[in-house]
């Protein structure tokens, strides 16, 4: 169903009053000499404003700067984002973090309200209305009582016009046009409507362009001293003019807060988290390296463990036996390998960097790492190595045994 | 201009619950699976190995032990004797004397059928270190030194010792290239180079894990505040608490993995599931690399871990001793652990023959010969060995019967037709044959035969180390018997009676037995690692879970206010930030990877040669390295 006619005959305040106390949801087109704007409402509110001069995102972003609510960097920034994304500006803004989403609505609603009071000024055009059962809008976004915008644009509306219009024939005042049957100030009882008082409208006066009006429930006029209506529906409604004034005076103090309060302390509390966990991931990295690459099986851990116990050992081993080849002996202790620079002391300590006990007896040594439990000992021998054992080369000596037939 | 909703908000109550509970199972998935021991599956004997280590008869095997000769325990003696008489010059500063006994030593070695005394060339280095840093005198530590490199040609700790002797000397830069030189030997010196290929392996595996986790790190402190706030809105949605109480539950949620054993490593697991969801499309696929790697760590580090256990088992030892021909202490001990491990296996017996041949006990050597030949009786070299044992005791018509054999086992053997026309021409009726076998063997391969000709006018027959050129097939064998988590109680017994009996003669773990490394008694090789798949897969799947709930694959944040130098020197941040998931790894990876080089010993396992412990090598690199990278990123932000 649409409804339509000019500006001429219709105020657009007139206009706006009627869907509001009709509840009507739909579109209403209002094309002036140099725009067009659309209006969403739902349910008698405004939920959106569009205009074609001006798409909403290049609204929404002068909004952003103009109350100081985004810095030209950040914004610029922004930008780059949805140029990459291609992605919408109110997603991007939230997504990057540059604002929250209710920051965001509330600029989108301060956008709307900006537009609808330029709206309000327009003396010449064509409306057109829409209606439906649905109409597209942000969600989230706080819808605005057609009273509320009234009431905020007051002077606008009740002074400007006749400076700025050059006296176009002023249409007679809505309440009069009205179907007789339409009480003109329900003063005595607004909210109990007299149906028999209701006639359904005449719509074949001649003067009259074609308005096709559903019966209406029994309605508010709108008079400029009425005070502000409550619209049950919003919750937390303000009064748009304190609103406004809100964030006109210090926008940047009330974001600075929000952006306090909520986000703070997040990106500190994050950068910790990471840098504990990164430090802790090098100390586990050096301290506990099997324990590092190997975190969720044990019995393969400590069969790495033990292969490094035994290279470790096996190296200790090298070098003990080289000292036994000049010294023909052992070594009293270890650190005698480190004076001599063959072991490191890290490598005297062994793999685990526990110190190692070192016990000496004549040709046998052992290794067994202190403070623990296992019974990991390490034991070698020089008894065998023709090399190093002394016993051997002297019992060579000593033995008379019939030579084998050799071969040359 | 309707926006989307995100789903938590749209789900209905028993949706987000079954998502919640889904998430639950998943995390305590990732924590109970991943802890449970890995399944004992066994490792698979191939039927080749199985086959060959069982197909000698029982009457077939090798002695306990190595019997050795008078004449082999003179010879053994006297390098004992000459290795004092060397010290004694060492310590009388004769470097003449030093060369002839030098000279002298080598040659009773070559007496005994090997070229190298790996013992002796390290006490000689550690005299020249002695020397140099005891008392200043740097001339004896050069003749030393050359006296080892001599001993032993290409060892690494000679290497390593001139480099300290140069560090003493106030040399640095000659010792840094002695330092590096140390290195190289050791990749190509055994068991040096199989610990050293375990070190390299396993540094890349840490450097990528520990990349990988600072990757997560640096992830959490950029998105960290959106993944909090996705916690407080999912709590908040299912409990109606005040928002301090919510915020301490998230950060309970977020953190509660520190608890476990090995909390940090779990934490950082735990996280990289949650950041999936705020992660772009490169990022993921570095989360998803970072999970394979956690599955697949313990497969790579049991693996390397088997080679390196393989590479210090005695029985390794001793065939690689022999395949390099040194003579050391520990020789006939680690050799007959060898036998020990494997007694019937033809190539063991015929690399212990090829030894008695060598050592000059042909007596021994063709008996085993003789075993090798009753199993593999078309092994031509084993048939050509024991040929040269008839020749040499003069009996040619033996030999000719084996060198025979051997031409028809192998046809094309040049070094039988050879030797079998060297067996006819002792008998003069039979140069005829003589010469059509020599013939033959020109036909072949006519070059080789004019080489053989020339290499044996003494001797005039050709024998071959047929054992000891088995040497990859017998460490395949022993790679797999050393493998076997059930090892053979026979086996087993005869191991303990060798250890008992020669007390202790060999390095083994003592913890009231007589196991030794590589040995089967030894602890049995673990079960197969697969105990981390769990909990990667736990990971995925809670981060498949968690996305569900943030479907917005975007990368989070432009720059940041931060200067381009300062992203220079954090690397990865700068990436991070703009969602380039494979830079910001990259940009890790290679600091990480050159701060954890000179820590390869301590990470992994020690550089096998003595003297090796300065490491200024590594350092020096791992710092040129960061310099260069570093500088390279200020300079490309100086021009960006």
């Amino acid at each position: 169903m649409a409804v339509e006619g000019s500006l001429d005959l219709f105020q657009l305040p007139e206009i706006l009053q009627i869907i509001s106390q009709e509840h009507k949801t739909g579109i209403l087109t209002v094309q002036g000499k140099e725009d067009i704007v659309a209006i969403s409402f739902l349910s008698g509110r405004v939920v959106a404003a569009d205009a074609l001069n001006q798409t909403l995102e290049d609204g929404l972003g002068q909004v952003l700067l103009k109350r100081r609510l985004l810095t030209q960097e950040s914004y610029e920034k922004v930008q780059v984002e949805k140029r990459r994304t291609q992605g919408r500006l109110i997603d991007v803004l939230v997504d990057t973090g540059a604002l929250e989403r209710s920051e965001v609505l509330d600029a989108l609603r301060i956008l709307t309200l900006d537009l609808l009071g330029e709206l309000l000024d327009w003396r010449e055009g064509e409306f057109k209305f829409y209606g439906g059962d649905e109409v597209s809008y942000e969600e989230g976004f706080r819808p605005i009582a057609i009273e509320d915008l009234l009431l905020a644009n007051l002077p606008q509306a009740t002074e400007k016009a006749p400076e700025e219009s050059p006296e176009p024939p002023r249409p007679e005042p809505l309440q009069e046009r009205l179907p007789p049957s339409v009480p003109a100030e329900p003063e005595a009882d607004p909210a109990t409507p007299d149906p028999a008082a209701f006639d359904p409208p005449d719509l074949t006066e001649p003067d009259l362009p074609e308005v096709t009006l559903r019966p209406p429930e029994p309605a508010k006029i709108w008079k400029p001293s009425s005070p502000a209506v409550e619209d049950p529906g919003i919750s937390r409604v303000e009064s748009v003019p304190i609103a406004i004034e809100r964030e006109r005076a210090t926008p940047s103090r009330a974001r600075t807060a929000r952006t306090w309060s909520a986000e703070a302390w997040r990106q500190p509390l994050a950068w910790a988290l990471g840098l504990f966990s990164a430090a802790a991931l090098v100390v586990v990295l050096v301290t506990f390296p099997s324990r590092f690459l190997l975190p969720m099986v044990t019995e393969q851990r400590e069969a790495f463990e033990e292969s490094r116990r035994t290279a470790s050992y096996a190296k200790i081993e090298s070098a003990v036996r080289s000292f036994a080849l000049m010294e023909a002996r052992l070594p009293d202790q270890l650190e005698v390998l480190t004076h001599l620079h063959m072991l490191s002391a890290d490598e005297v300590r062994g793999p685990l960097a526990q110190p190692l006990l070192y016990e000496v007896d004549e040709l046998v040594y052992t290794l067994r790492p202190l403070l623990t439990e296992e019974d990991t000992a390490f034991a070698g021998s020089l008894i065998g190595d023709f090399l190093r054992d002394p016993a051997l080369v002297r019992d060579r000596d000593a033995r008379a045994v019939a030579p084998l037939e050799l071969l040359d | 201009m309707s926006s989307p909703s995100p789903a938590l908000a749209r789900a209905p109550l028993r949706t987000r619950a079954v998502r919640l509970g889904a998430g639950l199972v998943a995390v305590l998935g990732l924590v109970g699976l991943g802890s449970l021991p890995a399944l004992p599956l066994r490792a698979q004997t191939p039927a080749a190995g199985e086959a060959a280590l069982s197909s000698l008869s029982p009457s077939g095997g090798l002695p306990d032990k190595i019997p050795l000769s008078p004449g082999v325990e003179r010879d053994l003696s006297q390098i004992y004797e000459q290795w004092i008489q060397w010290q004694g010059a060492f310590f009388r500063d004769q470097p003449d004397l030093s060369e002839q006994l030098v000279s002298g030593l080598l040659g009773n070695t070559r007496q005994l059928g090997l070229q190298r005394l790996s013992g002796l060339s390290i006490g000689a280095s550690v005299r020249a270190v002695e020397a140099a840093e005891r008392d200043a005198d740097f001339a004896k530590a050069t003749w030393a030194l050359d006296a080892a490199e001599r001993l032993d040609p290409g060892r690494p700790e000679t290497a390593f010792a001139r480099a300290r002797i140069r560090l003493s000397e106030g040399r640095r830069a000659a010792a840094l290239w002695s330092e590096l030189d140390g290195l190289r030997r050791t990749f190509s010196a055994f068991p040096g180079s199989s610990l050293a290929g375990a070190d390299l392996a396993l540094w890349a595996l840490f450097s990528l894990l520990a990349s990988a986790g600072l990757f997560v790190a640096l992830q959490m402190a950029v998105k960290g505040r959106l993944l909090f706030a996705d916690l407080e809105t999912m709590i908040g949605r299912t409990v109606s608490l005040p928002s301090p109480v919510l915020r301490f539950l998230a950060l309970l949620l977020l953190l509660w993995p520190l608890l476990l054993p090995t909390g940090p490593l779990w934490l950082l697991l735990y996280w990289s599931a949650l950041l999936f969801a705020h992660s772009s499309l490169s990022e993921r696929v570095v989360l998803s690399a970072l999970w394979a790697l956690v599955a697949l760590s313990p497969v790579a580090a049991d693996h390397v871990r088997r080679r390196a256990d393989f590479a210090l088992s005695p029985a390794m030892r001793g065939v690689e001793s022999l395949v390099e021909g040194r003579l050391h202490g520990q020789l006939f001990q680690d050799l007959e652990q060898l036998g020990t491990l494997m007694p019937e296996d033809p190539a063991v017996i015929q690399l212990m023959a090829d030894l008695h041949r060598g050592l000059g006990q042909w007596d021994l050597a063709l008996e085993l010969y003789r075993r090798v030949v009753e199993v593999e009786p078309g092994n031509a070299w084993a048939l050509i060995d024991i040929g040269g044992y008839y020749f040499f005791k003069r009996d040619y018509k033996n030999a000719r019967s084996y060198y025979e054999e051997a031409t028809v086992q192998q046809p094309n053997n040049v070094v039988a037709y050879y030797n079998l026309s060297q067996a006819f021409s002792e008998d003069r009726f039979l140069l005829d044959d003589a010469a059509a076998a020599l013939r033959r063997a020109q036909e072949i391969d006519a070059g080789l035969v004019s080489q053989l000709q020339q290499e044996t006018a003494r001797q005039r027959v050709v024998t071959f180390d047929g054992g000891i050129a088995r040497a990859p097939e017998i460490r395949e064998k022993l790679a797999l018997r050393l493998a076997d988590p059930e090892p053979d109680p026979d086996l087993d017994e005869r191991a303990r009676d060798r250890a008992g009996g020669s007390e202790g003669s060999v390095a083994s773990p003592t913890n009231g037995e007589a196991p030794m490394s590589g040995h089967p008694t030894a602890k049995a090789a673990a079960p197969l690692p697969f105990g981390q798949v769990p909990g990667a897969l736990g990971a995925a799947l809670l981060a498949l879970l968690f996305t569900q709930l943030r479907p917005r694959n975007v990368p989070v944040g432009p720059r940041s206010g931060w200067t381009p130098y300062r992203d220079a020197l954090v690397p990865g941040l700068a990436s991070v930030r703009e969602g380039r998931g494979g830079h910001a790894w990259v940009g890790l990876l290679i600091p990480t990877a050159l701060l954890t080089l000179p820590l390869i010993e301590r990470l992994a396992y020690p550089l096998f040669p003595i003297y090796s412990a300065t490491g200024s090598a590594l350092w020096i690199v791992a710092g040129v390295g960061l310099i260069v990278f570093f500088g390279a990123r200020i300079a490309l932000a100086r021009l960006g």
